[in-house]
């Protein structure tokens, strides 16, 4: 690890000798809280703790491995140390938890082989198993849903739910749970009395007649409420309740009472009046997230997944059940160090708590920087944490020096949150040296007009900067915005100013043209019926069909598949011996692709499908993206899971319910202008930051139903007396709480964005005739500069802690003509090769058996189908057996039968031989050759061998083999069911197998057999086989054709009498008996 | 017993060739060369015989066969049998501690896992019961064990070791049968019962044993060492980093090409993969799109073979009463109609009227296609056959071998390589499916009878767990290679990919059952339980193996990002070597298309234009304000008029269902003022029957919501009825000019008794969009229908509305009359109509004349439009605040 210079407080942060103290730093943007970590865990290794005794979570997968990376650096030398950071407990919260639970899989109760779902997958299976709990309820008690429905509609309902059960679980919160939480407090009907009564009691000194004519028939709207016999009586009342405040007499106690009871009290009444009406359909809400829960568990169960939540919360389960795998995991641990504590949840506190022990927690955080609310973290709990540790005398550092950017940025970003809502004060101090000066290093661009000026502008400020300072390249610019709306106008202004730029996390995935193109070829190979997705497909550089083609194939009529490929080939079935022939009339383009689809459709099965889809794009050099990529990766991987028609389902209705998946990731290497939301650039730094489009805030509005650890469930209900939705107590209380939550984290988003910046800061934002609203408004009222004037000059501000600052103001209008960078583009791409297919040679095997080239001399084709692709041939029907014959009741067969006459020969005793059997061992030792053996010197039964013939490996096995008389004869039985005649027809078929026999002895014995008989036993018929072939039909010329046939995948069909006997004949062969004439059989 | 030691590349097996040449020049075959794999079997005995040698294969073979050969009794029980015994056992003992996971795949998997590792080092369940060491899952684990070792044994079936061990007692018993020779080679690792195997062949033969180093455990069996030096020199290495695993595999095959270009052969190649999850799948596409014949070592998942899939997915859909869509999803995969037209008909017949099951009304719907279908519905029929019966299990699995009939049996194509391999793959996977039922059939008393549902249970177990085992025997291919396998090979060059951290070394977990303290403690006890010190040795040993492969060149790599573009940190095997970094190349095959010349954007051949004149002549306003939205929706949805897919079930309410389902109504209420509510229920429940909507929350919730906006506008409707007469869905034609008619069918047409009329237009959506037609430039409709009052109805236009339902009832609209009315119009625009008119001539002047771009006035329009996905526009961002999906 190279030298670092630590300060003050960084020392102190790292000081291990304090190590047995529960320990908090609080670690301001840029100031080095990565390496303080690092260095901590470092030290305490290198003082003798064993790195599998530290347990270090992060946030993020990649600060995990950004950790373990300099872990890794720093014990490069020490291979004991490095060795067992392998496996050191350095990951995030969930990498820890999978890693606990698959350990402990028996006690946590979950599959020990358990995969962890991605998001998509997982929202997949909500999805379905919310559909199904909700047909579920509603086969049961269709009323009881009507009711619900008529209550709660909304078309995003069950998003909604599912939303509020993924917020629940992030908070630890179980569903039966949910039942417990008590309605806040509202206000009651006693209060409202209580109010009447007190207004009843007061003097109405000074009202007039129409003014007391007011009051009371308010009061008496007011009785109505408190009278009405239901929940429904009183909204109802509620809703009739009128009082003109303006018509009663100000400046008095029953004044002030009447204006409490109609701005306060009745309203909020409404909200209790709400949660009365809806018990019951609240009740069945529980119910069906409960049954939603079950099923849901249920599937991931079947499954074998669990999600991120089941992560958390299983561990939560067993560390809580389970006290000896508790006892043992917090001995496991000396020290727990925990990076961006203020990001956990409730349900990550829950397990922090379970797993660490007394006085071994460093945990590092900072509020100002919390910023991951909607992902239910719960920065309280650091702020408690820290006040623990404050008051118990532990160990509190605060690292406040900034070694990230210019004192000037740091000066605005303290000027602009001063105030700010959800912002601790502490001030931000400089500590990095810059070499150079620089005159200014914030600007803020107030823009106004048509056309999004502002991205202009921002375009414009790009390219000034990089003519000004040779020294900065694209690469080091960012954009950020908080609202990816805003991204179009920005992306289209920089390809207009030639500015390359990345954008990352962007949502539009399953959108890209290329994820459509590819998806949509997927749909046509598994049915070209669909026109849309052939349309789009014929249109696309895939194919690239002018619309005028277009329109020609479909006034072919019929189906525009059918324009394709003629009915008539389609229809010939796969296995289609022939290759198609498209249309005659297509253009060679087309016809191309028509040929292709054929074969594609073909092969959809037996491939993955990213390949059917490469070949696609390599057919007509498709351009390549990350996103290409990403979607190849998924059809890659979907081929292992599913059939092409489940991808294709599985891609519609992903896309149909969750199309907002991340873009690819850029890659990185590009040197291109950053463009990203605020969210993706925590913990990442850029010379120059433009923030921009600050106007454009987000939309905060609840969900139907939403939950919160503090109040549970919510929802917003149908008020019967009004065609309106109306908040139950749940959820008016959750929407306090979430209003002040995002104006909280709105000035923390906006404190983090603008540190990430080093050397400039620009903000900008496009100006309205309204009053700037969002994070515009929080600027432009902190700053307090006028406006309203086009100007572009700097002014000097003054910083809270009274340092003064310098901005560039620009307040404009349209940028005007771009101009045009006057320097090349440093490092551009590396170029793209583009290479050929080999020429393949050698395709041939390495090993065959005699059978194998049997066969094929006897019939290429038949070889092709039983030994090269290894069909078998007859196959008994599905109908053909009956109930009660079982194996037992099979007879032998011919295969079974010759088996035992060559055990039989070969000296075996055989108990349950067949009487054929036995019948023809009898003929052969009886026989003339038989009696020879009995005299022979050396006899060779059964006979292995491995011979290489033109380096093709031949393995056999001959019957027999003997020296008798000076002679060596080789014997081979046969057990064919022929006649005399028929088997010295028959006999030809095996002389090739007799003089590789022939080959194989001579290498062993020494010398060239003398004679070769095949006996065949049935008929008793002996034939001698000639041992001097001609060179046609040697071995050695066999194998050559045998390895060229193999090479070039050329099995002709050999089609005469052999055919009869043939099982693949009228089927896996396109031979057909009927084809067949008498024609003797002849051998090849 | 020699044991002959030496570094990797010291020629070890040189040395044994060396002896084992000389027997047989010698004519001595009491010999046996012992290996580890059946590769290397091959591998030697492909190298002999190419020597010129003649010799029985068996004298070179694998020591599993080897043993096999020596056995009397008992047979190999199969992991797959192994599993369903453990499964059963685990049951049947039903432990408390293993009840919430009992029933889960991945627990009897990894039970099965512990048990083969406890007995692979010679610890059988008697032996664990001694010395059993104190964890908390010991004794429920003991428990299945000693239940599953009383049924093996009641089964005649062994573990591997009970196998070494029954062998080696015939062994002692009766010799070696005149084998004087024994060599072994190859082998890393030997476990304690393969050792005593070992050890009993050498009291028998001269026995050699090739190995890394000599310890303790050889020597106490008497192995004597013999060390060679290392010998072979060290080849090139070098390091490629690239940016993505889809890269790194692409830069392989760009160096592979490259060796070949120069000459040499694929065989001499060779890539080794340690993580074959990762990388065997993007190497099989990679290899495959460049053109580069490769074998993989490698078996696939035998249930993910498309016909294992097949197969099952019909006896899943005869069980489930053949639902429509799950059958439709296994005939899919029948390879027989992969590509036929009629599947592709029966597949749209079936999903429009999905969901539903049964046999004769799916067959009802292969329509004009039944004679192709008809062979596969008889045998699918036949199948019912099957429910009722109770076989016994031998009888099953011949039942289901019956299955493969389904495939029908066309001819087989002579294909290329490539897709020979998959045919192989298709009949290896039909072999392996018939040898699964047997093993499905061993798993049960073979006397039981039992119900398809129970045998097929235990089938699709087996079909899960077992490989597909394929043949590739060419010669002349890359070797992709796990790394254990590596570690018999040498070749010339070797690839090894996937350099990252917890790749390679892979990451270790501790076992769930005997974690590492239970390990330690049963290592003290004898029991030779690998530990996690020994996992990293191995990962560390295969890591060394792998990069001396090669003898003229290593070529290691790594991708800097992984998928989710997190940087991966290198191996750290890495960071002891030295090696010369290279970055990949960007590279791709040549397109085998070139790039076709621009294609023009309009429609200019004449008889085209002539089709266009044709199908103008006569238009709608609809038809028309598709134009002038965007001119290739026009095109698109008029002209092509493009038939998509059927839709999902809950898709088939769309809005234009609802809005005719509402409209219908309308015209009838209007007229009778029939209780609304029967009325619409009659409406509804015929266009579910019609569309084939399936009851349910979805429809319920789109059912309420049309009733409601139908009774708010029953309930709100301040319309002046009595002052009119109504005339309902009246269809209109009439001649713009000579060559333009215009047609369209008005909802209402109120008439007063003064002659001036209204005519009002029922719009389903939503009182912003209702709105938005009255500044919208681009419509027509209100104009063209005022025009049809007067000239095809002859009254005087007074005005028309747009009544909004959805969501609140809206009037939106033109109002010219005199007569005041409840609802506000706007006043009718200086010389509406007759402006109307000459634009939309010019419009169809436009259309004739071949305009067809993509051109939308209104890109926040496209969202709606069903040609968004073939007119590549971009306007498809329809972005979001990022709180809600940030991510
Ligand atoms: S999506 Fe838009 S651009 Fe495309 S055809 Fe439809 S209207 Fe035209």
């Amino acid at each position: 690890m190279k030298e670092v210079r630590f300060t003050a407080a960084q020392l102190e942060a790292i000081d291990i000798s304090q190590r047995h103290l529960d320990a908090c730093v609080v670690a301001g943007p840029g100031s080095g809280k990565t390496t303080v970590l690092v260095e901590y865990f470092r030290s305490l290794v290198a003082e003798g703790v064993d790195p599998l005794r530290i347990l270090a979570i992060t946030f993020t997968e990649k600060a995990a491995g950004n950790m373990r990376k300099k872990l890794a650096e720093a014990f490069h030398d020490d291979p004991r140390v490095r060795a067992r950071l392998e496996r050191a407990w350095v990951s995030t919260v969930h990498g820890f938890c999978a890693r606990i639970l698959k350990e402990n899989a028996v006690f946590a109760g979950v599959d020990p082989d358990f995969y962890v779902a991605d998001e998509r997958e997982s929202w997949r299976l909500q999805l379905d198993s919310m559909s199904e709990a909700m047909e579920e309820v509603f086969r049961e008690d269709p009323v009881r849903v009507r009711a619900l429905i008529r209550a709660l509609s909304s078309p995003d309902f069950e998003s909604d739910i599912l939303s509020a059960y993924d917020a629940m679980r992030g908070a630890g919160i179980s569903v039966a749970q949910l039942a417990q939480f008590p309605a806040p407090p509202g206000v009651t009907i006693a209060e409202i009395e209580q109010t009447l009564a007190a207004i009843r009691a007061e003097k109405l000194i000074g009202w007039n007649p129409a003014q007391k004519d007011q009051l009371e028939c308010a009061l008496e709207g007011a009785e109505r409420i408190v009278n009405a016999n239901t929940p429904r009586g009183a909204l109802q009342a509620i809703e009739e309740f009128s009082c003109n405040l303006s018509k009663c007499k100000r400046g008095n106690p029953a004044y002030t009472l009447l204006k409490h009871l109609k701005d306060e009290q009745i309203p909020k009444f409404l909200y209790a009046a709400i949660t009365a009406c809806y018990t019951s359909e609240r009740e069945l809400l529980l119910d069906i997230l409960q049954r939603f829960d079950r099923i849901y568990r249920h599937r991931k169960s079947l499954a074998g997944a669990l999600d991120f939540a089941d992560l958390e919360e299983f561990t939560v389960r067993l560390l809580e059940s389970h006290a000896e795998t508790r006892a043992r995991l917090q001995a496991q641990f000396d020290h727990i160090l925990m990076d961006e504590f203020q990001d956990t949840n409730g349900q990550q506190s829950k397990l922090l708590r379970l797993v660490r022990p007394p006085d071994r927690f460093y945990a590092v955080g900072d509020i100002n920087q919390s910023i991951f609310g909607f992902r239910h973290a719960e920065p309280r709990g650091f702020q408690e944490y820290r006040d623990e540790v404050h008051h118990g005398g532990k160990r509190l550092v605060e690292l406040i020096d900034n070694f990230r950017s210019r004192p000037e940025i740091l000066s605005a970003v303290e000027t602009i949150t001063a105030d700010a809502p959800g912002i601790e004060p502490r001030s931000l101090v400089a500590g990095r040296a810059f070499d150079q000066p620089r005159p200014v290093c914030v600007e803020l661009m107030a823009v106004s007009g048509e056309e999004s000026p502002e991205a202009r502008w921002v375009a414009r400020r790009i390219l000034e900067l990089l003519d000004a300072e040779p020294h900065l390249q694209f690469k080091d610019i960012a954009l950020l915005v908080r609202n990816t709306e805003v991204l179009t106008e920005f992306t289209s202004a920089f390809e207009q100013a030639g500015i390359p730029y990345l954008v990352n996390r962007g949502r539009g995935f399953h959108d890209s043209r290329e994820v459509n193109d590819l998806t949509h070829l997927l749909r046509v190979i598994a049915n070209p019926r669909d026109e849309v997705s052939l349309a789009v497909v014929l249109r696309s550089p895939l194919v690239g069909v002018s619309d005028e083609t277009l329109l020609e194939m479909k006034l072919q009529g019929g189906n525009l598949s059918a324009a394709l490929i003629p009915a008539e080939q389609s229809e010939a079935l796969s296995p289609n011996p022939q290759p198609p022939t498209p249309n005659p009339r297509l253009s060679p383009r087309i016809a191309f692709f028509a040929a292709r689809l054929v074969e594609w459709r073909a092969r959809r099965e037996s491939v993955s499908f990213d390949r059917l889809l490469l070949s696609a794009i390599d057919d007509c050099g498709y351009p390549e993206s990350p996103n290409l990529d990403k979607f190849l990766a998924q059809a890659r991987d979907a081929a292992s899971r599913l059939s092409l028609d489940e991808f294709v389902e599985e891609l519609e209705l992903v896309r149909a319910s969750n199309p907002r998946e991340p873009d690819a990731p850029p890659e990185d290497s590009a040197n291109a202008v950053k463009i990203m939301t605020v969210h993706s650039a925590k913990g990442l730094e850029f010379p120059v930051v433009f923030l921009s489009a600050l106007h454009k805030g987000i939309d905060t509005k609840l969900p139907v139903v939403a939950f919160s650890r503090h109040f549970g469930l919510g929802a917003r209900w149908r008020n019967p007396a009004r065609r309106e939705d109306k908040n139950d107590l749940f959820q008016h209380a959750i929407h306090e709480e979430r209003k002040l939550r995002e104006a909280e984290e709105s000035s923390r988003l906006l404190y983090v964005a603008m540190t990430r910046a080093e050397e400039l800061l620009v903000l900008s934002y496009s100006v309205s005739e309204r009053k700037p609203s969002n994070w515009a408004g929080v600027v432009a009222s902190s700053l307090q500069i006028d406006l309203a004037n086009p100007r572009d000059e700097v002014v000097t501000l003054t910083a809270p802690d009274g340092k003064p600052w310098k901005l560039r103001l620009l307040v404009a209008g349209d940028p005007g003509p771009l101009p045009v960078l006057s320097r090349p583009l440093p490092n551009p791409a590396p170029a793209l090769e583009f290479v050929s297919s080999p020429a393949i040679t050698g395709q041939s095997d390495t090993n065959a058996t005699v059978t194998q080239l049997r066969a094929f001399v006897n019939c290429p084709r038949e070889y092709y189908l039983r030994h090269y692709l290894g069909f078998e041939g007859r196959i008994p029907r599905p109908d053909s057996l009956v109930p009660g014959t079982g194996r037992e009741a099979r007879t032998l067969s011919a295969d079974e039968l010759g088996n035992q006459v060559h055990l039989l020969l070969e000296g075996n005793t055989l108990p349950d031989a067949h009487p054929d059997a036995l019948r023809m061992e009898g003929i052969f030792r009886q026989s003339a050759l038989g009696r020879r053996v009995t005299r022979a010197t050396r006899v060779e039964r059964e006979f292995e061998f491995l011979v290489a013939i033109e380096e093709l490996v031949v393995s056999g096995q001959v019957d027999l083999w003997f020296e008798e008389g000076g002679e060596i004869v080789i014997v081979d039985y046969k057990t064919d069911d022929v006649t005399a005649v028929e088997a010295h027809r028959r006999a030809r078929e095996y002389e090739l197998q007799l003089r590789i026999y022939a080959l194989a002895v001579e290498q062993v014995a020494g010398r060239a057999p003398t004679s070769a008989w095949l006996h065949f036993l049935r008929p008793n018929t002996l034939v001698r086989v000639d041992l001097t072939p001609t060179l046609l039909d040697s071995p050695e010329q066999v194998v050559r054709e045998f390895h060229e046939a193999q090479s070039s995948m050329n099995f002709p069909l050999n089609e005469n009498e052999r055919c009869r006997r043939c099982p693949f004949v009228n089927g896996l062969c396109p031979a057909t008996l009927a084809g067949i004439s008498k024609a003797p059989e002849k051998t090849i | 017993m020699r044991l002959l030691t030496g570094p990797a590349g010291s020629g070890k097996t040189a040395v044994i060739l060396h002896h084992f040449r000389e027997s047989l020049r010698a004519g001595n075959q009491a010999i046996r060369l012992l290996v580890p794999t059946a590769t290397l079997t091959t591998h030697l005995q492909n190298r002999l015989a190419r020597e010129g040698f003649v010799f029985p294969g068996k004298l070179i073979q694998t020591l599993s066969d080897f043993v096999k050969s020596w056995v009397e009794g008992p047979r190999r029980v199969t992991d797959a049998v192994l599993y369903l015994i453990v499964e059963t056992a685990a049951r049947r003992v039903a432990r408390s501690e293993f009840a919430s996971v009992v029933h889960m795949p991945g627990f009897v998997a990894s039970l099965a896992r512990t048990i083969n590792e406890f007995s692979s080092v010679g610890c059988d369940s008697n032996r664990l019961a001694s010395c059993l060491p104190d964890t908390p899952l010991g004794p429920a684990f003991l428990a299945v064990y000693q239940e599953v070792d009383r049924e093996l044994a009641r089964r005649g079936l062994a573990l591997r070791v009970g196998l070494l061990a029954n062998a080696a007692r015939r062994i002692s018993r009766n010799g070696l049968g005149g084998i004087q020779t024994v060599w072994l080679d190859g082998f890393h690792a030997l476990s304690d019962p393969e050792l005593s195997f070992l050890a009993t062949i050498g009291r028998h033969a001269d026995l050699t044993l090739t190995f890394d180093a000599m310890d303790s455990r050889l020597a106490a069996i008497g192995f004597r060492e013999e060390r060679l030096p290392r010998a072979r020199t060290t080849p090139a290495r070098l390091l490629v980093k690239a940016p993505s695993i889809e890269r790194e595999a692409e830069e392989i095959a760009r160096r592979i090409l490259e060796q070949a270009a120069a000459g040499r052969p694929f065989r001499e190649m060779a890539i080794i993969v340690r993580s074959k999850e990762t990388y065997v799948p993007i190497f099989r596409s990679t290899l495959a799109r460049f053109g580069i014949p490769a074998r993989f070592y490698f078996e696939p998942k035998l249930h993910e073979h498309s016909i294992i899939r097949f197969l099952s997915g019909t006896i899943d859909a005869l069980l489930g009463g053949w639902d429509h869509s799950r059958t439709l999803a296994a005939l899919r995969l029948a390879p027989q109609f992969a590509s036929s037209e009629a599947m592709d008909r029966f597949d749209f017949a079936v999903r429009r009227q999905t969901p539903n099951s049964g046999l004769p009304t799916l067959r009802a719907l292969s329509g004009d296609d039944s004679a192709t279908l008809t062979p596969l519905f008889e045998s699918l029929a036949a199948l019912e056959a099957w429910l009722p019966l109770e076989l016994k299990p031998g009888e099953w699995a011949d039942r289901l071998k019956t299955l493969r009939t389904l495939l029908g049996e066309s001819p087989v194509p002579i294909a290329a390589h490539e897709p020979a391999i998959e045919w192989r793959s298709r009949s290896a996977a039909l072999n392996s499916f018939d040898e699964a039922m047997d093993e499905a059939a061993e798993a049960w008393d073979e006397h039981r009878q039992l119900s398809l549902t129970e045998f097929w249970r235990a089938a699709k177990s087996v079909l899960r767990l077992n490989p597909l085992r394929l043949e590739d025997k060419r010669r002349n291919v890359v070797h992709v290679l796990s790394a254990p396998e590596a570690r018999q090979w040498v070749l010339p060059v070797v690839f090894v990919c996937g350099m990252v951290e917890k790749e390679f070394p892979q990451f270790h977990r501790q076992n769930p059952f005997f974690p590492e303290a239970a390990r330690a403690r049963l290592n003290q006890s004898g029991v030779r339980m690998p530990t996690a010190a020994e996992f990293e040795r191995e990962e560390r040993a295969l890591f060394e193996s792998a990069i001396t492969r090669a003898t003229l060149l290593v070529t290691l790599s790594y991708p800097e990002f992984n998928s989710r573009g997190d940087q991966n940190l290198p191996s750290m095997y890495l960071e002891d070597l030295v090696l010369p970094m290279q970055d990949s190349c960007p590279v791709r095959p040549h397109p085998r298309l070139k790039p076709g010349p621009p294609e023009p954007v309009e429609i200019r051949t004449p008889a085209l234009l002539n089709v266009l004149r044709q199908r103008t002549a006569v238009m709608s306003p609809s038809a028309l304000e598709s134009f002038l939205q965007c001119p290739f929706q026009h095109f698109s949805k008029r002209i092509l008029r493009l038939q998509p897919a059927p839709t999902r079930p809950e898709e088939r309410l769309d809005f234009l269902t609802q809005g005719n389902i509402v409209h219908a109504v309308l015209a009838k209420w209007w007229l009778t003022r029939e209780p609304l509510e029967p009325l619409f229920e009659r409406h509804f429940q015929a266009a579910l029957k019609e569309k084939c909507i399936p009851p349910g929350y979805h429809t319920e919730r789109l059912r309420n919501a049309m009733l409601e906006n139908l009774l708010a506008f029953a309930s709100s409707d301040k319309w002046p009825r009595g002052r009119f007469q109504s005339r309902i869905e009246e269809p209109f034609t009439f001649a713009l000019d000579d060559s333009l008619v215009i047609s369209g069918k008005m909802d209402r047409l109120d008439i007063g008794s003064d002659g001036s009329a209204f005519v009002i237009d029922y719009k389903y959506s939503g009182p912003q969009r209702t709105k938005e037609r009255l500044t919208n430039d681009n419509l027509l409709q209100a104009p063209l229908y005022l025009m049809a009052a007067e000239q095809k109805f002859l009254v005087k236009p007074s005005g028309m509305y747009y009544i909004g339902l959805k969501g609140g009832i809206v009037y939106a609209g033109w109002n010219d009359g005199p007569a005041a009315m409840p609802y506000d119009g706007e006043p009718f625009p200086q010389g509406w109509l007759e402006n109307s008119g000459e634009r939309t001539l010019r419009v169809v002047e436009q259309i004739r004349a071949g305009r067809i771009e993509v051109a939308p006035a209104n890109t926040d329009n496209c969202r709606f439009c069903d040609s968004r996905d073939i007119c590549r526009v971009d306007a498809h961002e329809a972005p979001e605040a990022e709180t809600a999906s940030e991510a």
